[in-house]
């Protein structure tokens, strides 16, 4: 699984080539903002834009998914499973930590019970990430040893823009599979300074770092202590953090009847919603800062202990996008030294 | 002024006239501004004041415990006006630190609402910062993007309409950050009976944006927390503003204006009907 290398004109047919026949998903000005959208043209892409505004969880595991639906007659009730239509999917222009989301992902939705629904996508699809031109001021994903603005993590090819062509690091057998079967557009690896080089820029340019030595040891006894309580006192409870968030997995699963049709919805949730956690006769976390708490207990200790994994990538979304600026590296750095 | 506010504040705690003041406090993202809880006059050595300070901090009052002081902008205190109205809080139980200002920033460019303030010293105060400043008319019109959207055909506005809620995840940051969204259970989160389901699709999108809009009528003071805390960059101003100007035409109340008022939505006092023939 030797680098290669792929001219910029050569991408695009490249992507042409395989928007003819598999569903390939690439990042796409919308509007003001990037999202990961299916394209059938290489001219949707926006390879070097600012960072997607949803993850890229949502191309695996959709805000609201269907899983069946029903119909009911009389006292019938006649289930139609959904189903996949099984086709090969490719993802282009993915961030770094975009990918390194998904193998965090993949311990829950593969760990006691296997979602079909999650896995089956996984498995179809490869994924094509590329090395950050731009970096956010939010970004902090270096500050995760093993992310950062060119890591490999999660990813089966990783391209890294050196000017007229993208240096292509293969690292899974998945990702070869695309060289192996359009050998005609990749050329042999040279240049490898220059991608160096510019990996080395790109990763210097994430200026936001936490340091995370100490948190799980603070996050392991200080379920009880105050500083929860003053920590959280801004935040709003909405879920603008935990929806863009590409590691944040939870849901709700309803039905929605009409009439006598109805499906079964997978939807996202969000620990942020008092709701959330409102059973019939009780609420175990009453108030805003026990669901802020849960949050960031869960990333960086319940994640832990369970996978032996953090539920973070530093992607800097969550900083972003709070109306309120919460920003995960301040409140980490707050525990850290409590 | 920083330095007469922080007086002022610190006054306030140390006589324990209040047990908290909400203020702002330097962010930690690009130049923002961030809401700072002080409860002792040591906290009160946080505070900033500046051009970066937009949130409407009178979303924290009905969520605070005790007495309450308060920074607020003059378009903050039209929230917390029809707070009190709707007896949300006591007028008593709030000490208002008014602030002249002649402007906020988001992202370095002149907040939307602060092209139209008629506010620049808030209409009521119990302690001001600054010196008086006097609001002139604006020369713009408010309701440009409104009529913008009046002036598309019913086709046209529905396509609009559809495809710009589409967008919307349902994050609710739009509510959580509303200071008049204070109901303890919201219509979206009943699950019986469910008046709109969970999915996000235009349908349900569209249904709880119409929902919200009309809650917000003869209620919504224009500060534009709902549409800068969007992270789909929804315009969702133009819905309330929508709101605003059929309530002026219609019940000729606006809101955020007269505390001792009663807001359109409890009286129903229609323009044109003085022998209150409509609905009371």
């Amino acid at each position: 699984m030797a680098d290669k290398l792929i001219s910029k004109e050569d991408l695009n047919t490249l992507i042409d080539n395989l928007a003819k026949d598999i569903d390939v998903f690439a990042p796409v000005k919308k509007g003001d903002m990037y999202l990961y959208s299916k394209i059938s043209s290489s001219k949707d892409i926006s390879l070097n834009g600012k960072n997607t505004k949803k993850p890229l969880k949502e191309v695996f595991f959709g805000q609201s998914e269907e899983l069946i639906s029903f119909k009911t007659a009389k006292k019938e009730i006649e289930i139609i499973e959904s189903e996949e239509d099984g086709k090969k999917r490719v993802i282009i222009g993915s961030r770094p930590c975009d990918a390194a989301a998904l193998p965090i992902l993949d311990e829950v939705f593969g760990w006691d019970y296997k979602d079909s629904f999650y896995l089956d996508k996984r498995e179809r699809t490869t994924i094509i990430s590329i090395t950050c031109n731009e970096v956010e001021e939010s970004c902090f994903c270096t500050s995760f040893g093993n992310i950062s603005p060119s890591s490999k993590e999660g990813s089966d090819l990783l391209l890294t823009d050196i000017g007229e062509s993208f240096y292509v690091e293969v690292v899974t057998d998945k990702g070869d599979a695309i060289i192996e079967g359009n050998s005609n557009l990749f050329k042999k690896a040279e240049n490898i300074s220059q991608k160096d080089k510019r990996q080395k820029e790109a990763v210097e340019k994430v200026k936001r770092r936490v340091e995370l030595e100490g948190l799980k040891e603070k996050l392991d006894i200080n379920f009880e202590d105050p500083i929860w309580k003053e920590i959280s006192q801004k935040c709003l409870g909405c879920a603008a953090c935990t929806y863009l968030c590409p590691t944040c997995h939870c849901f709700d699963i309803q039905d929605e009847m009409k009439k006598s049709t109805g499906k079964r919805v997978r939807n996202w949730d969000s620990c942020a919603f008092g709701h959330f956690t409102q059973m019939p006769g009780h609420q175990p976390r009453t108030e805003q800062f026990q669901r802020f708490r849960q949050r960031v207990i869960h990333k960086f200790k319940y994640y832990v202990d369970k996978f032996n994994k953090t539920a973070c990538v530093g992607c800097g979304r969550c900083i972003e996008n709070c109306p309120v600026n919460m920003d995960i590296t301040k409140v980490i750095e707050k525990i850290v030294s409590s | 002024m920083i330095e007469d506010l922080k007086e002022k504040a610190k006054e306030l705690l140390t006589s324990k006239k209040v047990d908290v003041v909400i203020g702002y406090e330097a962010g930690t993202y690009k130049d923002y501004a961030s809401p700072s809880f002080a409860k002792t006059a040591k906290d009160v050595d946080r505070f900033v004041w500046n051009k970066n300070c937009v949130n409407n901090l009178a979303i924290y009052i009905t969520k605070a415990k005790g007495k309450v002081g308060i920074i607020a902008k003059g378009c903050d205190v039209k929230s917390i006006i029809g707070i009190i109205q709707e007896n949300q809080i006591n007028r008593e139980d709030v000490v208002i630190i008014g602030i002249a200002c002649d402007g906020v920033e988001i992202d370095g460019e002149k907040a939307d609402k602060c092209n139209f303030c008629d506010v620049h010293t808030p209409k009521i105060y119990d302690i001001l910062i600054g010196d008086k400043i006097e609001s002139k008319e604006s020369s713009q019109d408010k309701y440009k993007e409104v009529a913008e959207i009046e002036n598309k055909s019913p086709e046209e506005r529905w396509k609009y309409w559809k495809d710009t809620l589409s967008k919307c995840i349902r994050c609710y940051a739009c509510r959580q950050v509303c200071p008049l969204c204070y109901c303890d259970k919201c219509f979206v989160d009943t699950t019986v009976p469910q008046w709109i389901p969970m999915s996000v699709n235009e349908d349900n999108n569209m249904m709880f944006h119409m929902i919200r809009a009309y809650h917000m009528a003869s209620r919504c003071i224009g500060c534009g927390e709902c549409q800068r805390a969007c992270p789909m960059n929804i315009p969702l101003n133009i819905l309330s503003k929508k709101m605003t100007k059929e309530v002026e035409e219609m019940f000729g109340y606006t809101p955020g204006v007269d505390i001792e008022a009663k807001p359109a939505i409890q009286d129903f006092n229609k323009k044109e009907d003085p022998d209150k023939e409509f609905i009371m």
